[in-house]
């Protein structure tokens, strides 16, 4: 018995009283058949005219015959098995009714279909759970006074840690040495190692703002998007393709999404825009007359391929199902409430939250707000596949710039005049051989064809499917009808849509990204402000990203969290305005050597030390020897599978670009990341894992790439420097910014000559440069080069 | 006693070399180190930990026979298949099937001859006479069912509890939960076949998931170059090399003496220690040559059959004792997969592999390691029991409703037979076991309680068996 097991608790029945409740209602029969027939009865299919959403428009197709099951078509073509169209069980993912379901849609005729208007009680939220401090906004403190460290503040983030640091009877760390203070930032900022250029300009720079000076050029390179459009991306699980399949698709058109986070960053676009344009950038500009477009409709249409990041089987049978559809969603929930407002909702799709005054109905009636985008019963399918059902849709926009249009229009029909002519010579041409080639040649030119500028965006279609809480997370056990709300904890007024710009628009996620980027709003600007702390100083003020809920960890320093929040705001939402802050504060410019702490109780009285990420690993690489191609945006290099599963990139036009411009598939990453912790987007990563394993040694001493690169490098060198001392301290300066100490010096040169002999020894010519080279692959291999102090 | 070492004076003895010799047999000693198991979730190394109680096995091998292994016609007689030959299945029997599925073709015995075998009596067909002659070591579960028809999701599900890649499999939980003997090896190896493609979802089939990387399936191959950068891929003297990573330690270890608590600085110097150790061992512990000329015989190697799996079950049993954690062996492509001419396609699959399988568990058993060792055979599901494509040529097509799994060594009772299908083989009936039971039963064989093995995720605590209903099967244990 699957029904009425709700409804005594949260439902009062209007229409009829307690006791005259009729066993099957409408209720009950819709889910049925959104389950089973509206993908070929709904919104946008609508074979034989035929809707089955609601019982008016049932009536009006005569789909039933009320109190009459068996003279009902509906039940006699599902009975007779016309329906589903046995082709589409296999193609359209759907499934045979279940004998139990067909049994619903009987009774609920039989009994004369009736209806009931159901009125869900308001939630009862805990006032306690509510005084949460999450979820109270955030209120500028005071900036606490430390008596005689005066010189220590550089600005009140120096204020708020230094009193803690104090009152556990510690100090702060002395600044660390110029060079190691420019590694830090340029990595951290840029995710590149300083240049010697830079290093020497920087040391020469003896003014009391020669570090200032440091942090703005950094912040205004272009190297700064992306890297922390890098750090974004793996917030929203940015992928070039589709994932949950064996053959992992390509994802064609993700990489647009890609460069508008990082061309925001460079821009730094205020963080409440960046948000707002993600969730409902659809909703912003309206794009129905093709002439209209201009590249601020496409900015904002692409930006909402934040939402589309998610993996996605859906294009392939047999992964198409409804469950398969309601995992995209609730994944794409996951990123935003986990991302974006720091709320653990997942478990909220099978039961009420254990810990959070987040209910079963507070996540359906969240996943309302995202239906006229996201239906499972009106789904469009990422992109064409062999076996998939005639009538499905693909979830790309043709929206481009006029002269994009034009241009494409064009060429396209200079294509077309070509294909035709191509294919008429086919036709006369008698040789088998040339015929084949023709038809290649047509081939390749229908394939250009075809090569449009689409987007892969996410957009309100103005109207969509009911929604029913699915009782324990089960689709075949269908509880109350809700509509679109925010979780209660946050607002019981009654949810309003937002005015969209354009027509046929519902406004509803509009509405949510308005409420989100309120300047009060209790999460929002904690949790990115949050996050920037933790890619500066190796973790957050809240350790857990993206839980500010009971189970989450508390504030290190709430004080200061609501201060940079807040600071946040009233900054326009200027992410670099935090980057400021942050990287020009005592605390940021502390040496990480204190040995007297240990590692394992975390203060801020010293720098933490970190490995370099898998990307600065990579890019650094690339970028020390010389072999970096600084190139911005545009499609993905390919990514090539050698034997024994060696993946690397396969470099396009102007040689090898930043990691994050090499495709990012979920299964074939490129050896050299997975290795140093590249995650797999499954949707997306939190926090990346940071690991010490042995297949890293093995990697960094046994590449022939990073080999190779030591050779080029060492070439390089020979050509700035003479001498065994000079050349060893340049290649120092190269690979780990600074000039060796005494000891390394001493030690380096032996290993050089010992190298040189052993070369010798194996009667190898240019034993000079090789041993160089081996040097600088023992460089590249330290842990002085793979650490930042 | 147990000596208490903290994880300085770990890497400091890696270093030394203590723990970096290979033993005789790892396998033979205590496997489980003197860290105490943890209440919440475990460190990320893959140190030897306790498990939550005492523990039947210490090792796993697991025979991915992927494809789907035709239960009816190996393990799961079916005389009612003689009755119903060449007609539609009654649909009485199709209804445990997932809804919607449609069930096409006709009923098909089985072309071979069963016999009863072992104390239990259990029913093994003709196609596996040496197997056959373990049945006294094995447990068979006939009930075993899986909750999708197609290789990718059911793979992902044996493997992992979900139907979609993402999730540790269940080798990246073992090593997660107790960590490995071996520092010198991988702690979790896969043994594909080296000459064929890598098996339907490839590396996901031992991918870590959401756990760090570190408890991945590392796969080793048995001909060439057994991993992946195990050896340089450039020439060069082995003076230079071995200069090179003198250069390397000498300068690390300046470097750590100035940053004396940074553990991780440590763990590094080690790491690089133990790449060097892995080069030696892990080719020595491939060579196949170094066993005796029986034993090799055992295994069927340099029979022209059974050479290829032969290799891998012996390079197996040559893991564990040296005390890696987890192996995991593949056949020879889908080569269970038998849409058509089963007749001839079964009896190839299991020629090439039946042999190899038994000598595996002799092997064990006669150097005393077989209850250490737990052994797991079958695939993602069964088949069929009606027959795809013309009678002549037939196959059978994936049937995930109820198919034959087993197990041996690692305190299973042997001579089990345990759960049944329905009278024509498609559907499990009694006792069924899901994927989640049998996880959750082969944890407990090695100590570990699937409710509180977990990793946090995002503050959520994530399982092998997830939310899923689940039950040890403890009937087949010993």
């Amino acid at each position: 018995m699957n029904l009425r097991i709700y409804h005594w608790l949260s439902v009062v029945l209007l229409s009829f009283s307690a006791t005259a409740v009729p066993k099957v209602t409408q209720h009950d029969a819709i889910p049925v058949l959104l389950r089973r027939c509206v993908i070929c009865h709904g919104q946008d299919a609508r074979e034989g005219g035929l809707d089955l959403r609601t019982k008016g428009a049932m009536l009006k197709g005569k789909a039933f015959v009320s109190g009459k099951p068996n003279e009902s078509a509906m039940i006699k073509r599902i009975v007779s098995r016309q329906c589903p169209p046995d082709k589409n069980i296999s193609m359209a993912g759907i499934e045979r009714m279940a004998p139990r379901e067909l049994q619903t849609l009987r009774d609920w005729i039989a009994a004369g279909a009736p209806e009931i208007i159901q009125a869900l009680k308001p939630i009862a939220i805990n006032p306690e759970a509510r005084e949460h401090w999450a979820f109270q906004p955030p209120k500028r403190p005071a900036i606490p006074q430390i008596a005689k460290r005066q010189s220590q503040i550089q600005n009140p983030i120096d204020a708020f840690l230094l009193r803690k640091v104090v009152a556990n009877k510690l100090e702060y760390s002395p600044e660390a040495s110029k060079l190691t203070l420019l590694r830090r930032v340029t990595f951290d900022l840029t995710g590149l190692p300083p240049t010697p250029a830079e290093m020497g300009a920087f040391e020469k720079d003896t003014s009391l703002t020669a570090f200032e000076k440091v942090v703005e050029r950094l912040l205004a390179s272009p190297a700064y998007g992306v890297r922390w459009g890098r750090h974004w991306l793996d917030l929203a699980g940015y992928s070039d393709s589709e994932g949950k399949r064996n053959a992992d698709m390509i994802r064609d058109h993700a990489w647009k999404y890609r460069d508008y986070v990082i061309n925001a960053f460079n821009a730094d676009k205020p963080y409440n825009d960046f948000l707002m344009e993600q969730i409902a950038g659809d909703e912003l500009v309206d794009y129905s007359n093709p002439d209209a477009i201009d590249a601020n409709v496409i900015e904002k249409l692409v930006a909402t391929g934040f939402l589309r990041m998610a993996p996605d089987g859906t294009s392939a049978n047999p992964v198409n199902r409804v469950e398969d559809r309601i995992e995209v969603i609730g994944d794409e929930l996951q990123i935003l409430a986990g991302g974006v407002m720091g709320l653990t909702m997942k478990c909220a799709r099978c039961h009420d939250h254990k810990y959070d005054p987040i209910s079963q109905r507070d996540y359906y009636s969240f996943a309302a707000i995202f239906k006229a985008a996201y239906d499972e019963y009106n789904w469009l399918t990422p992109q064409p596949f062999s076996n998939q059902w005639a009538g499905s849709t693909r979830r790309h926009l043709e929206v481009m710039l006029p002269n994009e249009r034009k241009a494409m229009e064009t060429r396209n029909a200079k294509l077309d005049t070509e294909i035709k002519q191509l294919e008429e010579q086919r036709k006369a041409e008698k040789d088998k051989k040339k015929k084949t080639e023709l038809k290649k040649k047509t081939d390749e030119l229908k394939a250009k064809k075809n090569e449009q500028p689409l987007i892969r965006a996410l957009w309100d279609r103005g109207e969509s499917s009911p929604t029913y809480v699915n009782l324990r997370g089960n689709l075949g056990s269908p509880g109350p009808l809700v509509q679109p709300a925010l979780p209660q904890v946050f607002s019981s007024k009654p949810f309003q849509p937002a005015r969209a710009t354009g027509k046929n628009k519902t406004g509803n996620r509009l509405a949510l990204a308005r409420w989100l980027t309120q300047p009060d709003h209790p999460l929002t600007a904690r949790v990115w402000v949050n996050r920037v702390w933790k890619h500066h100083f190796g973790r957050g003020i809240v350790s857990s990203l993206d839980n500010f809920g009971k189970l989450g960890t508390p504030p290190t320093h709430p004080e200061l969290l609501d201060w940079l929040a807040v600071e946040l705001v009233e900054h326009k939402w200027s992410s670099k305005h935090l980057h400021r802050l942050i990287c020009t504060s005592t605390a940021y410019r502390q040496s990480s050597l204190n040995p007297q702490l240990s590692t394992h109780k975390p203060s801020y009285s010293r720098m933490p030390m970190r490995r370099l990420d898998a990307e600065e690993l990579h890019d650094g690489l690339l970028a020390i020897t010389g072999r970096l191609n600084r190139r911005l945006g545009g499609k993905p290099d390919d990514v090539q599978v050698r034997e024994g599963g060696y993946v690397t990139g396969k470099p396009g036009e102007g040689g090898w670009r930043r990691s994050i411009y090499i495709r990012q598939r979920r299964k074939h990453m490129m050896t050299m990341l997975e290795t140093f912790d590249l995650p797999a987007m499954n949707p997306n990563c939190v926090t990346r894992i940071n690991s010490t394993v042995v297949q890293q040694p093995l990697f960094l001493l046994h590449d022939k790439v990073v080999h190779d690169l030591s050779r080029k490098l060492a070439a390089e060198i020979q050509k700035e420097a003479k001498g065994i001392e000079p050349v060893i301290r340049l290649a120092y300066r190269k690979i780990v910014n600074r000039p060796p100490s005494k000891e390394e010096l001493a030690r380096t040169i032996g290993a050089m000559e010992e190298l040189e002999r052993e070369f010798t020894g194996a009667k190898q010519t240019g034993q000079h440069n090789k041993a160089l080279a081996a040097v600088c692959h023992a460089l590249f291999n330290s842990a002085a080069f793979l650490y930042i102090d | 006693m147990k000596p208490e070492i903290n994880r300085r004076q770990f890497f400091d003895r890696v270093g030394d070399g203590l723990y970096g010799t290979a033993l005789a047999s790892l396998l033979m000693r205590d496997l489980y180190g003197a860290e105490p198991h943890h209440p919440a979730a475990l460190p990320t190394n893959t140190r030897p930990r306790q498990p939550h109680f005492a523990p039947k096995a210490k090792a796993v091998i697991q025979f991915c026979m992927q494809g789907g292994p035709s239960q009816v016609d190996l393990f799961d007689p079916k005389p009612a298949l003689e009755k119903f030959h060449g007609k539609d299945a009654p649909e009485e029997f199709t209804k445990v099937a997932p809804a919607g599925r449609s069930m096409k073709g006709q009923l098909m015995r089985s072309h071979w001859k069963f016999a009863q075998h072992g104390q239990g009596g259990a029913w093994v067909s003709e196609l596996l006479p040496e197997t056959a002659k373990e049945m006294d070591h094995i447990a068979v579960i006939r009930s075993m069912f899986n909750v999708h028809e197609n290789h990718e999701p059911a793979c992902y599900k044996w493997q992992s509890g979900e139907t979609f890649p993402g999730h540790p499999t269940l080798g990246a939980w073992v090593t997660y939960g107790l960590g490995s003997v071996s520092q010198n090896l991988p702690a979790y190896v896969v043994l594909a076949d080296p000459k064929n493609q890598l098996p339907v979802n490839g590396v996901e089939n031992w991918m870590s998931g959401y756990l760090p990387p570190l408890f991945q399936g590392t796969a080793i191959k048995s001909e060439g170059t057994p991993m992946l950068h195990l050896k340089a891929d450039f020439d060069e003297p082995a003076g230079v090399t071995a200069a090179k990573r003198n250069l390397i330690n000498a300068l690390d270890r300046l470097h750590k003496s100035k940053r004396p608590n940074q553990p991780v600085l440590d763990s590094r110097i080690a790491n690089y220690q133990m790449a060097a150790r892995m080069q030696v061992e892990a080719t020595e512990v491939l060579d196949v040559s170094r066993e005796t000329e029986a034993t090799r015989k055992l295994y069927g190697i340099g029979e022209k059959e059974t050479d290829n799996f032969g290799k891998r079950c012996l390079m197996a049993r040559r893991l564990v004792e040296r005390g890696v954690r987890f192996v995991q062996i593949y056949p020879k492509g889908q080569m269970w997969d038998n849409h058509a001419n089963l007749k001839t396609s079964l009896p190839a699959a299991c020629k090439q592999s039946d042999l190899p399988t038994a000598a595996l568990l002799r092997d064990l058993r006669q150097r005393g390691l077989l209850d250490d060792v737990l052994i797991l055979w079958g695939g993602e599901f069964g088949r069929l029991p009606m027959a795809q494509g013309d009678y002549a040529k037939a196959g059978r097509d994936h049937g995930p409703s109820g198919f034959t799994n087993w197990m041996a060594g690692g305190g299973v009772k042997g001579g089990t037979v345990y759960g049944e299908t329905d009278d024509i083989g498609f559907g499990a009936v009694k006792d069924r076991v899901s994927i989640q039971d049998w996880h959750a039963t082969i944890l407990h064989q090695l100590g570990m309680d699937h409710e509180k093995l977990f990793f946090d995720r995002n503050g959520l605590h994530e399982r092998l068996t997830h939310t899923h209903p689940t039950r040890v099967v403890k009937e087949i244990l010993a």
